[in-house]
């Protein structure tokens, strides 16, 4: 019964290979891998012309509770975005033998630390607000989202609207959280246990705020190992996290374990953030109407230059 | 029913092929025979883990009823996690499809995918509550001295992840060779309440890699258990699920 499976091994799909599902004989091209895991890989494909994400794995248990949860989601929040819409359930016979997957919405979107470049550090309340929203309606549920961390979240560059994309880690409160992260997991911080449940979420969600606002700091524990109170001490003397203080010193002593509560101390935050956007976008608007006018006038010089041609 | 049941495990972690003493894969067949599942996980980076190697770390494995994985140090914490919760899972599944080719003439991947979940999610629950005694085998040979600060901190993840389950654990550290150059070192048994992290901080490696001894031994650790326990089982009204955990 033992299953080998070296982690050098080939991926489940090539690109450009098309798939029928053993059960219901839907046929997918696959464009292209979007991602790999433990548990599994992501894959774009297309079907009738629109395309989706596929998720495979060798272990059908994994394949099908995961499923089920997500499709658990869809039923509840209708017309919601929290989970990716859900379609296809089968099997597929692969060159590793048989495998199962699921197919579901393919979302697109930029990283969050690209977004934050190109718009301003000052979207990061911004975002982490539209989290707690997305966390919410997932506790709501008696769900534990697991494995929150910057690579499972994609966000639209245009509207700056937010989608988690992973949902392998959505654990049934009260059990052990089934896939995490060293660097979000308070476990491995040594700040409580790897009991899902909703302040474990909350401290992920803390832990991708220090990401975000310095990325360099993760760099320097991979060399040091976890240390919380060090941890601290860099965010108490750092001036990036002048705003945020009130946020950690609730985080640290205990007030802030519900998403409520981190939402309330968010929305400070968030208040200066609109308020940021808004004097860059008049800023923008002013800066445009100073290069219309020298666009027009040029234009103008031009035309009179041309009649002058016609004229003599 | 299977909060009477104890999942019996060992769970082997080495760089290299064995090279002293008896046949490690000889080792598994019997600690298999007693209803212990055998895991194998292969660490790569620095080490000496030749195509030999790669096919003893599978080969013990196969032996054992187990899984193997063959991972870098980076990923070990998470691979000790996934495998020892794998080969629980996996016994349950063994005994529930024995059952559903009784009752429906095929097993749960035979079953369509949509009902598929519902035995999934019994398995998983299951898997859960069942109780747990694991003996960890560390290989402290030589080539394992860098990586012991790594094989620690999986240690320390591995204590994390047993306790939120809701089933009963036990767990215990071995190392070979030992650490006085015999073939093998209890380093924490399982009556041990001490800080296992404390005690791993006194690892040296130095020395041979004796596989076979180090399952023989463990597989002593938890048969023992076996003999001594149907003592204190009194509430057996399902039968002897022991029987079926093979």
């Amino acid at each position: 019964m033992a299953t080998w499976q070296p982690t050098w091994s080939d991926p489940f799909f090539q690109k450009g290979q098309v798939i029928t599902g053993l059960w219901n004989k839907k046929r997918y091209r696959i464009d292209g891998m979007l991602g790999s895991g433990a548990n599994g890989e992501v894959y774009r494909v297309s079907s009738e012309g629109q395309s989706y994400a596929l998720k495979v794995s060798a272990q059908a248990p994994e394949i099908s509770l995961e499923h089920k949860i997500l499709k658990q989601l869809q039923g509840v929040a209708r017309g919601s975005d929290l989970g990716p819409l859900i379609f296809d359930l089968d099997d597929v016979q692969t060159q590793r033998g048989k495998a199962f997957f699921y197919v579901m919405e393919w979302v697109q979107g930029t990283d969050l630390p690209d977004f934050l470049q190109k718009r301003g550090p000052h979207w990061t309340p911004v975002l982490l607000l539209q989290l707690c929203t997305y966390l919410e309606r997932l506790h709501k549920q008696g769900y534990c989202f697991g494995d929150l961390k910057a690579e499972n979240c994609l966000v639209n560059e245009d509207r700056g609207v937010v989608r988690l994309v992973d949902f392998g880690g959505v654990t049934e409160f009260g059990r052990g959280v089934k896939e995490y992260t060293e660097w979000y997991d308070r476990a491995w911080w040594g700040q409580g246990s790897r009991l899902s449940e909703e302040s474990y979420d909350v401290f992920a969600l803390s832990m991708l705020a220090v990401q975000l606002i310095a990325p360099e700091a993760r760099k320097s524990v991979q060399q040091i190992g976890p240390n919380y109170s060090l941890l601290k001490k860099a965010i108490v003397s750092d001036p990036r996290f002048e705003n945020w203080r009130g946020l950690f010193k609730g985080v640290w002593d205990g007030r802030i374990r519900t998403v409520a509560s981190l939402r309330e101390a968010l929305s400070p935050l968030v208040k200066r953030s609109v308020e940021i956007e808004k004097k860059i976008k008049s800023k923008q608007k002013r800066r445009r109407d100073w290069t219309d006018w020298l666009l027009l006038g040029s234009a103008a010089v031009l035309v009179l230059v041309f009649c002058q041609f016609l004229l003599f | 029913m299977w909060k009477n049941v104890t999942m019996k495990q060992i769970l082997l972690i080495t760089d290299g092929c064995s090279n002293r003493g008896s046949n490690p894969v000889e080792a598994a067949t019997f600690a298999r025979k007693l209803g212990i599942a055998v895991n194998v996980v292969g660490i790569v980076d620095g080490g000496d883990l030749n195509s030999a190697g790669r096919q003893e770390v599978q080969a013990i494995a196969e032996a054992g009823g187990g899984v193997s994985r063959i991972v870098e140090a980076r990923q070990l914490a998470m691979t000790m996690q996934m495998v020892t919760k794998h080969t629980v899972q996996m016994t349950i599944q063994q005994v529930v499809n024995k059952e559903l080719r009784q009752l429906m003439g095929t097993d749960a991947d035979g079953l369509p995918p949509e009902k598929r979940s519902d035995v999934a999610e019994m398995v998983d629950k299951l898997g859960d509550e069942a109780a747990l005694q694991l003996v960890v085998v560390i290989d402290t040979s030589a080539s394992m001295h860098d990586k012991l600060p790594t094989v620690r901190e999986a240690i320390r993840d591995l204590k994390i992840g047993l306790d939120v389950r809701k089933g009963q654990h036990q767990a215990a550290i071995l190392t070979f060779p030992g650490q006085q150059g015999e073939d093998v070192s209890v380093v924490a048994d399982f009556t041990q309440q001490a800080n296992l992290v404390d005690l791993m901080n006194a690892l040296r490696a130095n020395g041979g890699t004796p596989t076979g001894p180090a399952i023989e031994k463990a597989t002593r650790m938890l048969s023992q258990q076996l003999i001594e326990r149907p003592a204190n089982r009194e509430d057996d009204g399902d039968g002897d699920m022991a029987a079926y955990v093979v």
